[in-house]
């Protein structure tokens, strides 16, 4: 895999307002099973995966004379930070920004080099960051204040921030960052007292795993039916393979929605940054599109398997 | 002192115990005294609060003055005194039929006894009649006026108990045979599955199915010590037992009307544990196995069949005490109704749990087919009945499961399933689904109300289901139809086989002749199976589904070709086994009956160049046609001139059939120019005729069957079977050297009479050329192209009829092909066949 070019403006995020790190947070507890799967969901597949004839042929393209093309690619090799998809820049930038969102469900970054030679972009940790009017403070904890030049808090202006959030019609930031949340507290295979029983020694057999885990998983499958995630268990348990594939399609729909959203958000930052040029999906199938995708599986014109692959 | 103290705690014990005996009454008696009480305040009530008026307005009749008090309080006290002494003798006789007939019995039996409907609900009529007397009694003592409705109801009532207790003691008396008391082992039992179907209440609680799968258990546990008593006591061991039976395979008929209506993980169905891999027992049971420290969870499997297999054991319990008993009507009453049963299960698509039943009654009834040995008593002529009422049972198998076919399975299952509603269970089972539907439908309807939970709706398509029982559908379709023709091996093979080892030939030719039948049928109805099939491929929509059969029409067609082709052999070799064989007067013919399709079979197999068939099958016919001829002349014949020569023509049909087909055999080799039938039928001939001894006998043999055939004037036997195979073999014959076969008749053709064609041999020339009026015969054939080359082969006289072939055969072989056609266009530089 090709390796992106570390940052060549990084002077100018060494000059950023908030903080970068704070030492000693873990951010927001998403390591349970179920919450973790859901993140890696969202963000790993947002851009398709290139195996496939329709993969060869997608590609964010950029839309601009030369300056705005650099520009654009400066600003989202800032974004990407690594190597991520395949080496292309802005898809890098495209994919980082979900997952950015997929942990947090909003992601907040601060413009860094403004009326200079060339922009940046720093992302700020979710956590102590709050949100005034016409402002975002980010208050730094005591053990992190040595890091960041004593400082107690620092304020960041709106105008130097650049936020994306999980689209509205997939419930928006805060109904995100609570779906996350009862993921992980779905995420332990049997109840807390069964588990301590069970670490005492003590073995109920009278208590009805199969209704427990049948429940469990409904639950799961309902908090989740807006972005239609089927948990990856095709084992056909609980479901039938008909459902099990409708639920990956508007999955897929809801992928969708979250990579035209990071899209028209970049685009809607070149243009507050007055850079004249624009990135556009090449490609990738819309939202409408897989939504007619499903509705044709539903009527049984087209098989869920050919669905499937059109919607990859 | 302490004797007093010691008799007080007696007295003291005693009175706690009756004390406790007398609760128990009460709680007993409760609600028939509750509903007596109630019956008189109502009626009290009525005669208080209801208006005089009206009532004598509606009944002008002057019934409701009654003044005369005492003899209100006598009437009472009789109804009272009368209900007292009918429940003395109802149970005194119960008594004696107890103490003469259920002393030894088991205990079960006299359960039984005592809970036998009718009586037990007549003396509850009878003490609810005269407790509701005496409450009237009461109320009057107390001072009530006379109750005008008690006196209608009472008569009524008494009317009732004291009428029917003449039917009751009448019964009685069939109460010295414990069978008839079965009658409440079935109410129970109906009881019981009523319960567990979609009709009962709490039909999907676990505890009320296994209650009902106990109480059923129970009734089956009684049901089969009665049998067992039956079968010990002398005078029960033939009809009364084959009652119990009938009425046993009668439940069962409704039983299997009703498992449709059960869920088939019902605890109705007693389960067994299977322990499943643990890769593939599912991750949840695997971790908390591996956390627990215990083995995985093991599965349970229900045992489907566990009524069926505890009732048809005591069924064939049953059927086998009266075959030792020798009580023919009593086999033939629980043989009829097991043919009903097993039919409705081809009907339900239950062919192997049908066939498995017809093995099962096949070895019951095989010790009594035993041919008994030489010079003892020859079987009755039920007992051969019952080989007959065996090989009938797998084509009533067929029928009942062609019944079921109705053409348009699919419309069928989609009407059911728009009836289903997902969120309400009992629907599928009242949508109409056979039941091997169930476990489909019941597997669906778990996730769809998954998906309500998590959707708020169904998800999953109609369609989608709808081909998954499709699918389900053509698989027991074709596993059905598997079994049956696996029928023709597992059952008519395996009874065949048995009774030729227990010496019964002709139950074997019974079997063999059913199993025609069966084959016929098969035949006659496989159009429906493939329509059948076809249907249900219209609702694949997804080209890879799991699990979808791939169409067997061709297969199961070339199965049957097979399966014919193995009968041929063996109606062949039972025709050589049973030809010549004495044969009791009431019984068919079989020998001569499987000669004559043998004889079809080879002409068959000539037309249709099927030398295999023909070399499998024409020696057994060759022996056979020789038995049947030697045998048909050691008949008494008279002592007539005339008279002997009828029966000798008579005893030469089957050797003139053999001639025929030989000399089609001939043609057929000729035609092809090849080794073909007649390679096979030519070396069995020369053996028989050439033989040191009898050859020359033989040969006298058949020149004087030759000439009963070929007698001017007369028609031999056999000759209008024969002459449609020569139709046929002209056709065929014609067809296949390239001329229309109409010309073979010209009143239809172009009125020629004489043809001409292109053939190496001169036998197929001499045999197209002159085919009207005098239709050339295998007969023919045979003598002028083998026979009269043989030594002692007499030619035959002029006017003979196969004289014209001979001529002609000559003229033929010595004229050159040429000749037949004009400006020497006739390439054929062959050489004719010499002979």
């Amino acid at each position: 895999m090709e390796r992106i070019p570390r940052m060549r403006n990084r002077r100018h995020t060494e000059n950023r307002i908030t903080v970068a790190n704070l030492p000693g947070d873990g951010g927001p507890n998403r390591f349970a099973l179920y919450s973790h799967m859901f993140i890696e969901d969202i963000h790993s597949g947002i851009l398709g995966y290139d195996l496939s004839e329709e993969g060869k042929n997608r590609r964010i393209r950029v839309d601009g004379d030369e300056r705005g093309t650099t520009a654009v690619t400066a600003l989202c090799s800032s974004l990407a930070r690594g190597y991520m998809h395949g080496g292309k820049i802005v898809e890098s930038a495209v994919e980082a920004v979900a997952l950015h969102l997929a942990w947090c469900g909003e992601a907040v970054y601060e413009i860094c080099g403004i009326g200079g030679e060339s922009l940046s972009l720093a992302g700020i940790p979710p956590s102590h960051l709050f949100r005034i009017p016409g402002a975002f403070v980010q208050l730094i904890p005591i053990q992190a204040r040595q890091w960041a030049g004593g400082r107690r808090y620092t304020y960041l202006p709106a105008r130097l921030a650049w936020v994306v959030s999980v689209p509205r019609e997939l419930g928006g930031p805060r109904s995100y960052r609570k779906l996350l949340n009862r993921l992980t507290a779905m995420s332990a295979s049997a109840p807390e007292f069964w588990n301590r029983d069970l670490s005492e020694g003590k073995f109920t057999p009278e208590f009805p795993f199969g209704d427990y885990n049948r429940m469990r998983t409904a639950y799961i499958a309902r908090i989740t039916h807006r972005w239609g995630w089927n948990r990856r268990d095709s084992s056909g348990t609980y479901d039938t393979e008909f459902f099990f594939f409708y639920r990956g399609l508007r999955f897929r729909r809801s992928q969708a929605l979250v990579r035209d959203h990071i899209v028209r958000e970049i685009n809607r930052l070149l243009a507050r940054l007055r850079i004249d040029a624009r990135i556009q999906l090449e490609g990738y199938p819309s939202p409408t599109e897989i939504g007619d995708l499903m509705d044709r599986t539903l009527s049984g014109s087209l098989h869920y398997g050919e669905a499937w692959r059109q919607s990859s | 002192m302490r004797r007093q103290t010691f008799l007080g705690s007696e007295r003291l014990a005693s009175a706690n115990t009756a004390k406790s005996i007398f609760l128990s009454l009460i709680r007993v008696t409760v609600l028939p005294l509750l509903l007596a009480l109630g019956t008189a305040t109502g009626l009290l009530l009525g005669e208080l609060y209801l208006p005089d008026s009206r009532w004598s307005r509606l009944l002008p009749f002057p019934l409701w003055h009654l003044d005369d008090r005492d003899s209100y309080a006598s009437f009472l006290s009789t109804i009272s005194g009368i209900g007292g002494v009918l429940i003395a003798l109802y149970y005194t006789g119960m008594a004696a039929v107890g103490s003469a007939v259920y002393a030894r019995a088991p205990g079960v039996l006299r359960n039984l006894l005592l809970r036998e409907p009718i009586g037990k609900f007549y003396m509850q009529l009878v003490a609810y009649t005269t407790f509701v007397s005496l409450c009237l009694l009461a109320f009057h003592a107390i001072g009530f006026s006379p109750i005008r409705f008690a006196f209608p109801f009472l008569i009524l009532l008494s009317g009732v108990t004291i009428l029917s207790f003449v039917q009751l003691g009448q019964q009685a008396f069939h109460f010295f045979d414990p069978t008839s008391l079965s009658d409440s082992l079935f109410i129970d039992l109906d009881q019981c599955v009523r319960r567990v179907t979609v009709a009962g209440s709490f039909w999907e609680d676990n505890s009320f199915q296994k209650h009902a799968s106990q109480g059923a258990a129970s009734a089956l546990k009684s049901l089969a010590t009665l049998v067992n008593y039956s079968a010990s006591t002398m005078h029960l061991k033939s009809d009364a037992i084959a009652g119990v039976a009938v009425s046993t395979i009668r439940f069962l008929y409704r039983y299997e009307a009703s498992r449709r209506l059960i869920p088939s993980q019902s605890k109705w169905y007693p389960s067994e544990y299977k322990h499943p891999d643990v890769y593939l027992a599912g991750e949840l049971k695997v971790e908390f196995a591996l956390r627990s420290g215990a083995s995985v969870q093991p599965e349970d499997v229900a045992q489907e069949n566990w009524i069926e297999d505890a009732a048809l054991k005591l069924v064939l319990q049953a059927l086998e005490s009266n075959l030792r008993e020798e009580d023919e009507s009593g086999v033939f009453k629980i043989l009829n109704h097991l043919q009903l049963y097993i039919e409705r299960l081809g009907e339900l698509w239950e062919v192997d749990a049908s066939l498995n039943l017809a093995s099962k009654i096949g070895e019951k009834l095989q010790p009594f087919l035993r041919s008994p040995q030489p010079g003892s008593v020859p079987l009755p002529r039920w007992r051969i009945g019952l080989a007959e009422y065996l090989c009938l049972l797998p084509t009533s198998i067929l029928l009942g499961f062609v019944k079921s076919l109705d053409g348009a399975p699919l419309a069928k299952v989609r009407d059911s399933l728009a009836r289903v509603r997902w969120e309400r269970p009992a629907t599928l089972y009242r949508s109409g689904f056979q039941r091997l539907a169930l476990p489909s439908l019941e597997w669906f309807q778990s996730r769809m109300a998954f998906e309500h939970l998590a959707e708020g709706k169904s998800v999953t398509p109609n369609w989608f289901v709808e081909q998954v029982l499709a699918r389900d559908h053509l698989k027991v379709l074709q596993a059905a139809l598997d079994l049956l023709l696996g029928a023709n091996d597992r059952l008519f093979g395996d009874w065949r086989a048995k009774f030729e080892a227990a010496k019964n030939p002709w139950a074997a030719a019974i079997s063999v002749n059913r199993q025609g039948e069966f084959i016929r049928k098969t035949l006659a109805h496989f159009d429906k199976f493939v329509a059948e099939e076809t249907d249900y491929e219209n609702a694949k929509v997804m080209h890879d589904l799991r699990g979808w059969p791939t169409g067997k029409k061709e297969a199961f067609n070339e199965r049957i070709a097979q399966i014919q082709q193995e009968y041929r052999i063996v109606v062949a070799t039972w025709a050589r086994t049973l030809v010549g064989t004495e044969r009791p007067s009431h019984l068919p013919d079989y020998g001569g009956e499987f000669l004559l399709q043998t004889a079809q079979t080879l002409t068959e197999a000539i037309f249709q160049d099927d030398s295999e068939t023909f070399k499998s099958v024409f020696p057994s016919f060759f022996q056979a046609s020789i038995k049947e001829v030697l045998s048909l002349l050691k008949m008494d014949a008279g002592q007539g001139d005339r008279e002997q020569f009828e029966a000798f023509a008579l005893a030469t049909a089957p050797f003139l059939d053999l001639v025929e087909i030989t000399g089609y055999a001939i043609l057929a080799s000729e035609l092809r120019q090849q080794e073909g039938p007649w390679s096979a039928a030519q070396a069995t001939w020369y053996q028989y005729l050439t033989a040191e001894e009898e050859g020359p006998v033989r040969v006298g043999v058949v020149n004087d069957a030759l000439k009963v055939v070929n007698f001017p004037g007369t028609m031999a036997p056999g000759e209008t079977i024969r002459t449609g195979w020569r139709t046929q073999a002209l056709e065929w014959v014609m067809q296949s050297v390239g001329l229309d076969p109409s010309s073979a008749w010209p009143f239809f053709g172009d009125g020629s009479e004489r043809q001409s064609v292109r053939h190496p041999s001169a036998v197929i020339r001499a045999f197209v050329r002159e085919t009207f009026p005098g239709m050339y015969r295998g007969i023919d054939v045979f003598a002028a192209a083998f026979f009269l080359n043989l030594p002692g082969a007499e030619s035959p006289g002029r006017g003979f009829r196969f004289s014209g072939f001979v001529d002609a055969l000559r003229r033929e072989t010595n004229r050159p092909q040429s000749e037949d056609f004009e400006d020497g266009e006739d390439p054929e530089d062959e050489e004719p066949t010499p002979y």
